[in-house]
């Protein structure tokens, strides 16, 4: 065997301070990191319109960032055929905050850490393997705290996120580790010992009916008794990656964690 | 990486042909079970059986009874010496008029199924694979299946139905554990990817009765199989274990249970 492939695409990891509290700045050190750190880049077809590197099975998204007012940003997220997946918002407060931005090929997870709390923003493409990538269509999501009229409705967190699938954009499951009636994944071993997992992602293809649409790249699911921004080494292979424990809501007793190194 | 331990242990398959008399399944088991470094403690082929001892020494026995001609009943002790289904003899049947009789047997597993026309009858042991943990901590352990008949009584639970030890435990308990990857029970999570590839998955269990559910361990060499894309007893799947190894997994005849059954490796 060989390393996964949702562990083999670039990831890149920064945290920026916002001294000003206004979220144009984050914007332009999101564009530092997708147009200058990454490789391969992300290119800005158009003001804040941020698209990701088209890869060999034709695949991408694209992200819009829209400086709604000074504490809050707007993350439109569109799939590979220009249909919006969700728009999403945060707000940081006006006092300075921090950024960190996970970023990469295939992913780009932003989080804002505030006096007032912690907030997210997400988008990106799903690892298909085993199937050819490029499969099916169901490959883009999406997320963030806060809809687009500020409300925090709770349909973006570990186990949901947005995708154009049957369900019309409505949150769906982080399913594949759930053990039936229990409403915790298992992430723990029988001697106390925490398993991390791939986040594998389910679209709903029917009103009833779910399959697997694939993995987020380069996040693993961990224990919700590691708080925020914790760092975790995770053996991938004969490697180890180090991931850090994002903000994104827990779900099912588990949090969701980002590989930095 | 390399193959999973869960799948490089020592195992085989047979399958006996009309069998009319479970003396005839029973000369099977042991012929497979000897050849796979199992031990007869009776010396005479009648049993009970001794798996080989993994590396920390956990192993456990299987004792066969010929009830009577069409009946062959089973008992499964740990290495304690404990009857792991509390005293409960279960049992399986065959035709009188034969039916085939397939064994999956392994150095940590050995699972029977009496193919008759009507219904198979089918029961599965095992020392459940941990790995990456260390094998000796907390214990080894063991599951057996509750089924499928005591008696006359055919029940055909659910084949995540079983007897096992939990950690801190003193007695086996009868307690239904959860596969993971396991479908809700309002929603249909299919083991299938958009695209509409199969999933075969590692026979996993998880303790479902208990916040958070615990990751018990894997059935060496098994796997479970979704069968809302039509697969039955009996059916064979050709599975990729590693970078070019397939392996052939064959369904046992035990109730679907939430759409999902067990398949045994065959080859």
């Amino acid at each position: 065997m060989s390393t996964l492939t949702c562990f083999g695409s670039s990831y890149y990891y920064k945290e920026y301070l916002i001294a000003s509290g206004d979220v144009a700045d984050a914007i332009v050190n999101v564009r530092t990191e997708l147009l200058t750190r990454n490789n391969p880049a992300w290119t800005e077809p158009s003001g804040g319109l941020f698209k990701s590197p088209v890869d060999a099975a034709g695949r991408f998204c694209d992200v819009l960032l829209t400086r709604i007012d000074q504490q809050t940003l707007e993350m439109r997220v569109r799939n590979q055929l220009g249909a919006t997946v969700c728009t999403r918002r945060w707000q940081a407060g006006t006092s300075p905050w921090y950024l960190r931005v996970f970023s990469g090929q295939f992913h780009l997870h932003l989080e804002a850490w505030s006096a007032g709390g912690y907030a997210h923003l997400s988008a990106g493409l799903f690892d298909q393997s085993p199937d050819a990538q490029g499969a099916h269509p169901l490959y883009v999501y999406g997320g963030g705290l806060l809809s687009n009229v500020n409300a925090n409705d709770g349909y973006s967190n570990v186990s949901r996120c947005f995708m154009a699938d049957y369900n019309g954009g409505y949150a769906d499951r982080v399913a594949a580790y759930m053990t039936g009636s229990n409403s915790n994944m298992c992430l723990y071993h029988m001697n106390g010992a925490k398993i991390y997992r791939p986040v594998e992602m389910y679209a709903y293809v029917s009103s009833t009916t779910m399959r697997i649409a694939g993995r987020k790249y380069q996040y693993v699911l961990c224990t919700a008794d590691l708080w925020y921004g914790t760092q975790i080494q995770v053996p991938i292979d004969n490697v180890s990656g180090t991931f850090m424990v994002t903000c994104l809501p827990t779900a099912f007793g588990a949090r969701c964690a980002i590989r930095i190194a | 990486m390399a193959v999973p331990a869960f799948w490089a242990t020592p195992f085989s398959y047979t399958e006996l042909l009309a069998v009319t008399d479970v003396a005839t399944a029973i000369a099977g088991i042991h012929t497979a079970l000897i050849a796979l470094g199992w031990t007869d403690d009776s010396g005479v082929g009648t049993g009970p059986w001794k798996t080989p001892a993994r590396s920390d020494g956990a192993f456990f026995k299987i004792a066969l009874t010929r009830t009577s001609a069409t009946r062959l009943s089973f008992m499964m002790y740990d290495q304690a010496g404990i009857n792991v289904s509390a005293g409960t003899a279960y049992c399986m049947d065959v035709e009188a008029a034969g039916n085939p009789f397939q064994i999956f047997a392994g150095t940590m597993h050995l699972a029977l199924n009496s193919a008759r026309p009507a219904q198979h009858e089918s029961a599965w042991f095992s020392m459940m694979d941990q790995t990456p943990e260390p094998l000796t901590f907390p214990q080894a352990y063991y599951r057996m299946y509750s089924g499928p008949r005591v008696g006359s009584s055919f029940y055909n639970y659910g084949w995540n139905f079983t007897y096992c030890l939990y950690p801190g435990g003193t007695a086996y308990q009868q307690r239904q554990v959860a596969p993971l990857r396991m479908p809700g029970t309002t929603s249909t999570w299919q083991r299938r990817t958009v695209a509409l590839t199969s999933l075969f998955s590692p026979a996993e269990f998880a303790d479902s009765g208990n916040t958070p559910p615990m990751f018990l361990g894997r059935i060496p060499q098994a796997i479970v199989v979704d069968d809302t894309t039509g697969i039955v007893a009996g059916a064979e799947v050709i599975v990729p274990i590693d970078a070019g190894v397939n392996a052939t997994f064959k369904v046992l005849g035990l109730a679907s249970y939430y759409q999902q059954r067990l398949a045994f490796r065959k080859s």
